[in-house]
């Protein structure tokens, strides 16, 4: 019987969903196995509904090893697990996402291994037919191309940047294959799993923001403030909003301050000049209001709306004091 | 405790550069791995907090001996520095090794390092340096506390503010993460750099094994190059939508809108799905 390649993503869940980075690793499996010739699987450790394997599917994956669990586990206990099912199922590559929980577990993969792990990797291609992943230093100045000295299988983590979602037209129902939890009591054990409270959370951890510029006035920083409770998101802004003492130095935004990844950004009175705008590029929505219709920040918004923004966020806090009501 | 301290020798991150006519790096200049302040730091803290002792290690040649001064400087107990042969043309695994080898005489409950070094950033290092150790590791922490059980309590950082705390059983290796801790600020020719000025750095020359085991090999460093994702062909677009795509005009369709405010605000709540979904 001739063993099929494969090349095996490793898929963060939480609670009942998958993570973006999921769906992206999925992504990052089937563009692989394109490129080695093999063929995509994932590996998940929860239970998985039909809905899940449904979204894989769609993005192409033909295999899926699963752990069924409900509960959090400590990173050793998967680590452990998926080096048992390698060394009985020989993947030719195991792929990580470049994110803490991803790049604990495949370091610990590797190490049980004894392989290497190469992360934070943006590209993978062959040479003289052996597999180099090619992966960016001192921040993104250079690249190195690094191949393995090893037998499969071939660990690296998927740096975020390089990492997309992206549906391909697959007629194969992945194939669901069950794998043990490993047995080996952790010397690692999860206690709890908390989140920062709102006023202390870092703005690169934030998953929705707010921004103020010269447009805000500190008067009305706590009709902004009342906004950033309703959604749950952090106050930022630009560096004029710094030096004009509405947001501390640590919640600018920009080329000189931090760097935006958040799934919303609503910017209030800020006009988008370009050292601002440079750190909000990978925010997946931005919402700008600015009275000013020119303001370049309108280039960049998804959605932009002229007007005032203290009589458009005064009616948006009140439909929010609603739906909240509603539903509760 | 007795905690040790795995600094990095890196090129400055800030000042290193990629020359694409010579096709190498240039302006290597060797500082301590930016996430190493904090490692110190958080040792210092630990020490201060439970007693012991902390010893500073770092491999290298003798250049590393100024990370190792400055370290003393800042207050450790000791510093000392590994020195091999053939480091260069080895790969983290290896170094990893060597370390293990250079830290087997010298007692440790705790050993610290970088969650992820500045210049290769791989991740690696702290599983391991657990691995040859034969430990337990925990990695990516932002916090260490010692607890009322054996062991030590460590919070874990994870994406979007999210947290998890381990215990976690000694003797151990940590990788920190940024954020772990605040370096000091030591004055110059106060009392603690002064004693610290009377400590000198030991040197352990350390006998490689011979059965020592490379796992990756670089092959080549070269200018660096985003992927090219699927969907984009950047080669059919224009030189003004390729400078649109640079500046993040191009692509997802883009609405103005100029109604009433609430209008406007109902316009809002749809289009962020504030309505739908508990943010």
């Amino acid at each position: 019987m001739v063993m099929v390649k494969e090349v095996w993503s490793f898929l963060e869940t939480e609670g009942d969903s998958l993570l973006d980075t999921a769906v992206s690793m999925a992504t990052e499996a089937k563009r692989a196995a394109r490129i080695f010739h093999a063929q995509p699987a994932g590996v998940i450790f929860s239970e998985i509904p039909e809905e899940f394997i449904d979204k894989l599917q769609s993005y192409g994956l033909e295999k899926l090893y699963c752990c069924r669990q409900d509960l959090p586990l400590a990173p050793e206990i998967i680590a452990q697990s998926i080096q048992t099912a390698a060394l009985d199922q020989a993947p030719q590559f195991i792929l990580f996402a470049d994110t803490s929980l991803s790049a604990d577990i495949g370091a610990r993969v590797a190490a049980g291994l004894l392989r290497g792990f190469i992360s934070p990797c943006t590209d993978f291609s062959t040479e003289a037919e052996a597999p180099i992943a090619r992966k960016s230093i001192y921040g993104g100045k250079a690249d190195a191309l690094i191949a393995w000295t090893t037998p499969p299988p071939y660990l690296a983590g998927v740096a975020l940047e390089a990492l997309e979602s992206r549906t391909v037209s697959n007629d194969v129902r992945p194939e669901v294959v069950d794998i043990p939890l490993s047995p080996l009591p952790p010397r690692n054990r999860l206690e709890r799993s908390w989140a920062v409270d709102l006023s202390e959370l870092d703005l690169t951890e934030a998953t929705v923001a707010i921004g103020v510029g010269k447009g805000v006035h500190p008067n009305q920083m706590p009709i902004v403030e009342q906004l950033a409770e309703r959604i749950k998101g952090v106050v930022g802004g630009t560096r004029i909003a710094v030096y004009d003492g509405l947001i501390p130095h640590e919640r600018q935004i920009g080329t000189t301050g931090k760097w935006l990844d958040c799934d919303l950004y609503i910017a209030l009175g800020i006009s988008g000049a370009p050292q601002h705008v440079m750190g909000i590029k990978s925010v997946k929505k931005i919402i700008a209001i600015n009275i000013a219709k020119e303001a370049p920040i309108f280039k960049f918004a998804h959605l932009g709306v002229v007007n005032d923004w203290q009589e458009v966020i005064e009616h948006l806090n009140e439909l929010l004091k609603i739906a909240t009501e509603k539903a509760a | 405790m007795k905690i040790i301290a795995c600094l990095k020798m890196v090129a400055d991150p800030d000042i290193a550069a990629f020359d694409v006519q010579k096709n190498e790096l240039t302006d290597l200049y060797p500082v301590m791995d930016p996430i190493g302040h904090q490692v110190l730091e958080a040792g210092l803290q630990l020490r201060e907090a439970s007693g012991g002792r902390l010893t500073a290690v770092c491999l290298g040649d003798a250049t590393a001996e100024a990370i190792l001064h400055y370290a003393l400087h800042q207050g450790t107990d000791a510093a000392i520095r590994l020195s091999a042969d053939e480091l260069a043309d080895t790969d983290t695994w290896a170094r990893a090794q060597t370390i293990a080898k250079g830290l087997s005489g010298t007692p440790y409950d705790l050993v610290l390092t970088g969650a992820a070094s500045a210049d290769s950033g791989s991740s690696y290092m702290p599983a391991a340096l657990a691995a040859h150790l034969t430990l337990p590791f925990s990695t990516h922490i932002v916090d260490i506390r010692r607890s009322e059980s054996p062991g030590v309590t460590v919070v874990k950082k994870l994406p979007h503010g999210k947290r998890e705390t381990y215990n976690l059983d000694l003797p151990a290796v940590i990788g920190c993460a940024p954020g772990i801790s605040i370096p000091r600020y030591v004055a110059p020719f106060g009392r603690v750099y002064r004693q610290g000025e009377q400590k000198a750095v030991q040197t352990l020359a350390v006998e490689l094994p011979p059965e020592r085991t490379v796992l990756t090999r670089t092959v080549d460093v070269m200018a660096s190059k985003p992927r090219v994702k699927a969907g984009i062909n950047i080669t059919a677009l224009s030189m003004a939508d390729r400078m649109k795509m640079m500046r993040g005009e191009l692509g997802t369709k883009k609405e103005v809108f100029t109604g009433s405010p609430d209008e406007a605000a109902r316009k809002i709540m749809r289009h962020a799905q504030l309505d739908s979904t508990d943010k």
